[in-house]
């Protein structure tokens, strides 16, 4: 059931009426019901995989609160808890292995993708092994009703895109009663309408022509030139429809009364690649640093390694070495996440030894980026640019290939000569283009002045009623008036994931 | 603070609703569907064309009347997929007594997800208050973008320059009594009883078109025709199938793409006991299959090769 379709709006709105209409003490098994329906909607034959990583994630969590309570000797139980731990995370991560990625290494023989592919399973494969690793660090105590821990990892508006949730903030918020509360209800109109503006006007628009040019071969058509500006749309079209996702999935949650975790902080205004992964996918960013990264750097090969890299080449860069090879091994997880593909390997490594670097570097650039921030922010933007090459791509070759047309066939006079309107561009029209640059326009305000720190829901919600009700029915009509069906309009990108 | 909300909502919603009513009056021309429905709740029909934009502009009623001596109607449209052809026979019936329904099948439209189309809007839009509505509303309607479902001027969002016409034409007698007039334009008219006369614009011929593939075979489209196949059965109309023809250019350009669509249609129509007549490749003494009588690749007819290809129908049919 797409965010975007008729039966989706009437969803949300039989869920929510339906939420502030039962008794209190039954909110929650009314949104789980609603999050099964939602999950079964788009087949009843993937329901089991999210069953499965339910069962195995809170039976894990039950076997290591029980083994916690035991009163043997701490070793004894830290042996019992690692086993619970490794053949939960097997379970976990070797059903998410075998329909996602097996059929890359083994082809179709030993793969499950032949058949089918779950939506949002990597999502929700994150969200619960995060859950039974804070559960064996004993970060929280298991959650024992299996009801209620089912809904942790369905809640609908996060299960196909996330963000990646936290048992510690968000169970209780999914479990607690909740009374209808209109300045939550209207920040969540809010919210969805700028990310359904985002979405349709800004991603939408700007896809119809990323899609023209970079499309398998298409790129030989075209100059070096259009082929960057088509990355550029990219890299909008991306962190609209991703972002605007987002808005989408926090505007609905909020209409429960739930809070999720923000998932982007204007990831174009970082002024390094280590910042930009505060600001983009973030929840999946501290998921690798919480799970991932603090592990590998705190382990005793790593404490060896690091001793040994600091008697070799100093205390600075004896200090750095660790973590840059902690973060090569993280984003590199990071490429495989995002599927089974090299160009995803490649684009995660791309950016793992960027931040390495940034880290070495660290002492020598540090003065200079905090007194020309704007120029740390172009650099960061442009380097990130690359990246979208490898992401966007049909495969690895195909990157490569774009790569170099735009170097080889970049002629400078392209962006006046009008050769942006006649090739490429001219099939979305000059209105589209007038459409996209307002649009970034506005989006560049508002993400400027929340930079500033200015709460714009909060300033919107103090203003004059009639205000309000222009603002929101403009930003209502403005959907079906300046928005456009492309061939990405019906789903999200990260929803594939 | 509750009822004040209240009132807000409401208001909203009013508000919403004239604006998008507005707009409506204002963007939407006068439109193919709109004739089409008017003449099935208007007039009496033998037969009933059904199908995509191949057959609207290939099939024309009155040339094919005049070889069976019947009255047929010409329901094709664009972008109408099997289900759109379920849910617009079901509505027919509610008018209509036919005796036989034809329907125009264009593989294309079995390999694509029917999703998104702003034409089944239209359809939705122009069908009077009836079961049939409710049920197509939630068989098609509910699953589209809900910008396509709940504001049909979407279409039409950049034709600003055209609202003072269409405003001044939905204040004529002409457009009132669903006169033809107002379709007789450079590149297209629109004949009596549905059939779309392309004109010759000399134009590029787009080799757009959608190869066959069986693998991607869309289950709704099986299940859409069988509930075809099965609803003309329980009211005992008979159900003719046919493919227009490409042209010959087409052909020679992806042979094995049309021979493969030609071996499973075949069968398919075979298992359901259907006559089945491919146009592709049945020879139609005189009929000129050259591209210079198609507006395209894909196949859409000039109104003269229609004709010319109308009496050959007729002759099948008769």
């Amino acid at each position: 059931m797409s965010f975007v379709s008729l039966k989706f709006v009437l969803f949300v709105l039989v869920a929510v009426v339906g939420y502030y209409n039962i008794p209190k003490r039954g909110q929650w098994v009314w949104l789980l019901l609603f999050s099964y329906a939602y999950y079964a909607s788009a087949g009843f034959k993937i329901v089991p995989f999210l069953l499965f990583s339910t069962m195995v994630s809170y039976a894990a969590g039950i076997l290591l609160g029980q083994v916690n309570n035991l009163p043997t000797e701490l070793e004894h139980r830290q042996k019992r808890k690692r086993f619970i731990l490794i053949v939960a995370l097997l379970l976990q991560f070797g059903m998410l292995f075998a329909l996602k990625y097996a059929h890359w290494i083994f082809g179709n023989l030993f793969s499950l993708r032949q058949w089918l592919l779950p939506l949002g399973i990597s999502f929700y494969t994150f969200q619960s092994a995060g859950y039974i690793i804070d559960v064996y660090w004993e970060k929280f105590a298991p959650e024992k009703s299996f009801l209620r821990y089912a809904l942790f990892v369905s809640f609908f508006p996060q299960l196909l895109q996330g963000p990646i949730g936290r048992f510690n903030r968000l169970a209780q918020q999914l479990y607690e009663e909740h009374t209808l509360n209109w300045t939550q209800i209207e920040q969540g109109i809010q919210r969805i309408l700028w990310g359904f503006f985002k979405k349709m006007i800004l991603a939408d628009n700007a896809a119809r022509f990323v899609d023209e040019v970079l499309w398998w071969n298409n790129y030989q058509k075209y100059s070096g030139t259009v082929i960057l500006v088509a990355i550029l749309g990219y890299s909008l079209q991306l962190y609209g429809d991703f972002s605007g996702g987002m808005d989408i999935v926090k505007g609905i949650a909020l209409f429960f009364g739930i809070d999720l975790d923000e998932n982007f902080k204007r990831p174009y205004f970082a002024s390094s690649i280590a910042d930009f992964w505060h600001r983009w996918h973030i929840t999946l960013g501290t998921w690798m640093k919480d799970y991932v990264f603090y592990p590998i750097s705190l382990s005793k090969p790593m404490n060896r390694f690091g001793k040994f890299s600091r008697n070799t080449f100093g205390k600075q860069l004896g200090r750095a070495l660790p973590i840059a090879v902690a973060n090569l091994v993280v984003f590199f997880l990071v490429g495989v996440w995002h599927g089974a593909n090299m160009k995803f390997i490649v684009y995660g490594l791309y950016h793992g030894l960027l931040i390495a670097l940034e880290g070495l570097l660290l002492p020598y650039t540090r003065a200079w980026d905090n007194k020309w921030r704007n120029l740390a922010t172009l650099r960061t933007f442009l380097l990130i640019q690359i990246s979208w090459y490898f992401d966007r791509a049909d495969h690895l070759d195909h990157a490569f290939a774009l790569m170099q047309k735009t170097v080889t066939d970049f002629h400078i006079t392209d962006f006046w000569n009008g050769t942006l309107f006649l090739n490429g561009a001219n099939r979305i029209g000059p209105w589209f283009y007038g459409i996209l640059l307002v649009g970034c326009l506005i989006l560049y305000l508002v993400s400027y002045y929340q930079e500033k720190g200015m709460q714009l829901g909060e300033w919107l919600c103090a203003k004059p009623v009639a205000v309000r009700f222009m603002v929101y029915l403009i930003l209502l009509y403005a959907l079906p008036a300046l928005g456009t069906l492309s061939s990405s309009s019906g789903g999200f990108i990260y929803a594939q994931f | 603070m509750r009822n004040f909300k209240s009132l807000f909502l409401i208001s909203f919603l009013l508000v919403s609703v004239a604006l998008n009513s507005a707009l409506n009056y204002l963007l939407i021309p006068n439109n193919v569907m709109r004739m089409k429905m008017h003449n099935l709740e208007t007039s009496s029909y033998e037969d009933l064309f059904l199908g995509t934009s191949h057959g609207l502009s290939a099939v024309d009623p009155a040339v094919v009347d005049e070889i069976t001596g019947r009255q047929s109607s010409n329901l094709c449209v664009w972008s109408e997929y099997p289900r759109d052809s379920y849910y617009l026979l079901k509505n027919a019936i509610r008018f209509q007594k036919p005796t036989r329904v034809i329907y125009e099948l264009d593989p294309t439209y079995w390999l694509n997800k029917d999703q998104d189309t702003y034409h089944s809007t239209k359809l939705y839009h122009y069908m009077s208050w009836s079961w049939v509505k409710v049920e197509y509303f939630f068989a098609k309607i509910l699953s589209t973008d809900f910008r396509i479902a709940l504001f049909p001027w979407f279409n039409y969002q950049l034709q600003w320059q055209a609202s003072l016409e269409n405003l001044a034409l939905k204040q004529t007698d002409n457009y009132r009594n669903f006169g033809l007039e107002t379709f007789d334009l450079p590149y297209e008219v629109l004949k009596e009883n549905g059939f779309l006369y392309l004109k010759d614009t000399k134009a590029n011929k787009s080799k757009n078109m959608t190869l066959w593939d069986e693998a991607k075979l869309q289950p709704d489209a099986l299940r859409f025709f069988q509930n075809i196949v099965t609803y003309c059965r329980e009211n005992h109309i008979e159900l003719v199938v046919f493919t227009a023809p490409v042209s010959k250019e087409t052909l020679e350009l992806n042979p094995e793409s049309f021979q493969a669509a030609n071996r499973y249609f075949t069968d398919l129509m075979n298992h359901y006991n259907l006559r089945y007549y491919n146009f592709n490749f049945i020879e139609l003494e005189g009929f000129d299959k050259s591209l210079a009588g198609f507006t395209d690749y894909d196949g859409h007819m000039l109104g003269e090769t229609a004709r010319s290809f109308s009496k050959h129908l007729g002759e099948y049919l008769k």
